[in-house]
C-alpha cells in the first residue's frame, strides 16, 4: 500500500490486499450477550481519522506471477472516498484506457502510469483527472484479490445483465442476484468483452463487487478479532511504511462505511484511436464534477 | 482467562476518573485512594482477553488487556456511572478519547453518556460491567485493539429504569504506548 501524503509524497512503494481487512471468523470469546429485553436502543458510531474523507485509490493490476505488480499496468481503477463522520462512502471508477496527461510522462492510457512511475504517478494521473488526489493507494493482484474474497465467503452482486467469457467464464453469470466465490469475483471484475458497453460497465462491475466486500466487512466487524486477524492478514501481503496502528484505524474506517451510504459513478467517454490503439479520451468535465460532488462529504449526488 | 478491575466512581468528572481507573490494577490490594463519602460503593470491572490475532504473548496480551480496559472505565465512570446526580453536565465525558473521536461522541451525548437522563436521576447502581478486549499484536507488540463493552445499571430518582449500554471501542496506542479510544460503535437501551 502506499500513502500518499498532502501534497502528494511518495511515503513509500508498496503493495496491498485492498480488501485484505477480511479475515477468517473466530470463535465468540466476548462479552456474553443481554439477557434484557430492550424497548429501545440507539446507536452512535464514529471513527476518527484525518483528513474527515480518506481517499484511498484501489487498483488492481494485472501482474503475472514474478511480475512486480506495483510497476505493471493497472486494470482496475476505482477512486474511493470514506466520510469517517457519516460513514458514506463514494466510488469514482476510472477506464482503464482513458487517455491523460500522465505527469512527467506524458500521454498515456492512464493505467500505463503505475508502470511507468509506480504508485505514486497513478495516483496524480488519476487525482488530475478528477480532482481528488487519493490519500492512499492500494494495489492488489489478482490471486490476493481472490485470497480476499474467499476468507469472507464470496460475496453476493447483483448482476444487471448476463454475460460470459470464453476463457475466464464460458459458463457466465446470469442476471439477478448472485453469488460470487473468489475466483467468480475475479472473473465478474475482470470481464469486459462480453459486455455491451466494454471497460465502461467493467468498471461498474467492479464497483458491484468493491461495494459488496464492504457491505460484508461491515456485517462481520464486530465478531471478535476479525479485523484484528484481517489487518494480520494484509499484512502479510503487504510492503509498506504505514504502521500495524495506521492500517488498524483504515480497516475500522472502511468497517464503518454504511452501506446504505455508497454511492457510486463510471466516468464516461468517446472511443479514439491513437497510433492505432483503441482507447477512451475521457469526458473530463463529468470526472471533475463527480470530484466536485465527493469531495467534502463522499457522497455523489448524481452520475 | 478473567480477572478484575477495581474502578471507583469519582466525586467529579474529571480527569482524575481516567487516571484513577488508570492506576488500578487487577485484583490486588494496590488500592487508590478511596472515593468519597458520597459515593457509592466500588464496583468491579470483568476484563477478558478475547481474540488475540499475531504475535503476542500471553502475559503482554494481559498487560495490554488490562490497560485498555483502564481506558474504556475511564468513560464509562465519566458518562454513566461517576459523577454526583442530579447532574447535567457531560462535557468531561470522554477521557481517553483522541480529541476528533471526543468531538464525535459529544454529536450523540444522549447515547454516548447519561446526559439524557442526568438532571433527573439520584444515582446509579452498577448490575454489570464487563470489557472483552480483543488484540492485533505485531512483532509481540500491541498494535490495535476492539474493546466490546458491556454496562448494565439501573437508576434511581424520577427516572427509574435500566440501562444497558453494549457496544466496540477501537483503541490504538499512542507515541508514549497510552491506549486512546479512535473509534466506537455503541448502543444503548433502556428496560
Amino acid at each position: 500500500m502506499t500513502r500518499l501524503l498532502r501534497p502528494r509524497l511518495l511515503r513509500l512503494v508498496g503493495l496491498a490486499v485492498v480488501l485484505g481487512i477480511t479475515s477468517l471468523v473466530v470463535p465468540n470469546a466476548g462479552v456474553a450477550p443481554t439477557q434484557m429485553e430492550l424497548v429501545k436502543v440507539d446507536t452512535a458510531t464514529g471513527v476518527d481519522l484525518s483528513p474527515d474523507v480518506v481517499w484511498i485509490l484501489c487498483v488492481g493490476s494485472d501482474a503475472r506471477p514474478g511480475e512486480d505488480m506495483t510497476h505493471v499496468r493497472g486494470d482496475a481503477l476505482q477512486l474511493v472516498g470514506i466520510n469517517t463522520k457519516t460513514g458514506a462512502a463514494a466510488d469514482i471508477g476510472v477506464p482503464r484506457d482513458s487517455w491523460v496527461n500522465i505527469p512527467g510522462y506524458g500521454s498515456n492510457k492512464i493505467n500505463a502510469a503505475l508502470y511507468f512511475g509506480g504508485p505514486q504517478a497513478l495516483g496524480q494521473a488519476i487525482g488530475d483527472l478528477v480532482g481528488i488526489q487519493p490519500d492512499y493507494v492500494f494495489v492488489t493482484r489478482f490471486q490476493y484479490f481472490e485470497h480476499a474474497v474467499g476468507t469472507i465467503g464470496g460475496v453476493d452482486v447483483n448482476n444487471p445483465v448476463a454475460f460470459s467469457d470464453t476463457y475466464l467464464k464460458p459458463k457466465g453469470f446470469p442476471a439477478g442476484k448472485i453469488h460470487l466465490g473468489a475466483y467468480d469475483a475475479l472473473a465478474f471484475s475482470r470481464i469486459r468483452h462480453d459486455l455491451l458497453r466494454g471497460d465502461f460497465d467493467r468498471s461498474a462491475n467492479q464497483q458491484r463487487v468493491l461495494k459488496a466486500i464492504q457491505a460484508k466487512v461491515a456485517a462481520r466487524a464486530d465478531r471478535p478479532g476479525f479485523l484484528e486477524k484481517g489487518v494480520l492478514t494484509a499484512m502479510k501481503d503487504m510492503h509498506t511504511d504505514l504502521s500495524p496502528a495506521e492500517l488498524f484505524q483504515l480497516a475500522q474506517a472502511v468497517a464503518h462505511v454504511d452501506p446504505k451510504k455508497v454511492t457510486n459513478c463510471v466516468v464516461q467517454g468517446g472511443i479514439g484511436n491513437v497510433g492505432g490503439a483503441s482507447v477512451v479520451l475521457p469526458y473530463v468535465d463529468q470526472a471533475r464534477s463527480y470530484g466536485e460532488q465527493a469531495l467534502k462529504d463522499a457522497t455523489i449526488e448524481h452520475c | 482467562m478473567s480477572r478484575t478491575i477495581r474502578g471507583y466512581l469519582a466525586a467529579a468528572v474529571t480527569l482524575g476518573v481516567a487516571l484513577v481507573a488508570t492506576a488500578c490494577s487487577g485484583g490486588d490490594d494496590d488500592s487508590p485512594p478511596g472515593p468519597s463519602s458520597s459515593a457509592p460503593a466500588p464496583m468491579t470491572t470483568t476484563v477478558k482477553v478475547g481474540a488475540v490475532e499475531g504475535a503476542l504473548p500471553a502475559k503482554d496480551a494481559e498487560q495490554a488487556a488490562d490497560s485498555v480496559a483502564a481506558v474504556v472505565d475511564g468513560w464509562l465512570d465519566a458518562a454513566f456511572v461517576g459523577g454526583d446526580y442530579p447532574r447535567d453536565d457531560f462535557a468531561d465525558a470522554f477521557p481517553g478519547f483522541t480529541k476528533g473521536a471526543a468531538a464525535q461522541a459529544s454529536q450523540s451525548l444522549k447515547l454516548m453518556s447519561n446526559a439524557d437522563i442526568g438532571s433527573r436521576i439520584e444515582g446509579v447502581t452498577v448490575d454489570k460491567r464487563a470489557v472483552a478486549v480483543d488484540l492485533l499484536g505485531v512483532k509481540k507488540k500491541p498494535e490495535g485493539a476492539t474493546a466490546r463493552v458491556r454496562l448494565v445499571f439501573d437508576t434511581t430518582g424520577d427516572v427509574e429504569r435500566k440501562v444497558e449500554v453494549t457496544g466496540r471501542l477501537m483503541l490504538t496506542p499512542d507515541s508514549s504506548g497510552t491506549w486512546q479510544i479512535f473509534g466506537f460503535d455503541i448502543a444503548k437501551g433502556k428496560k
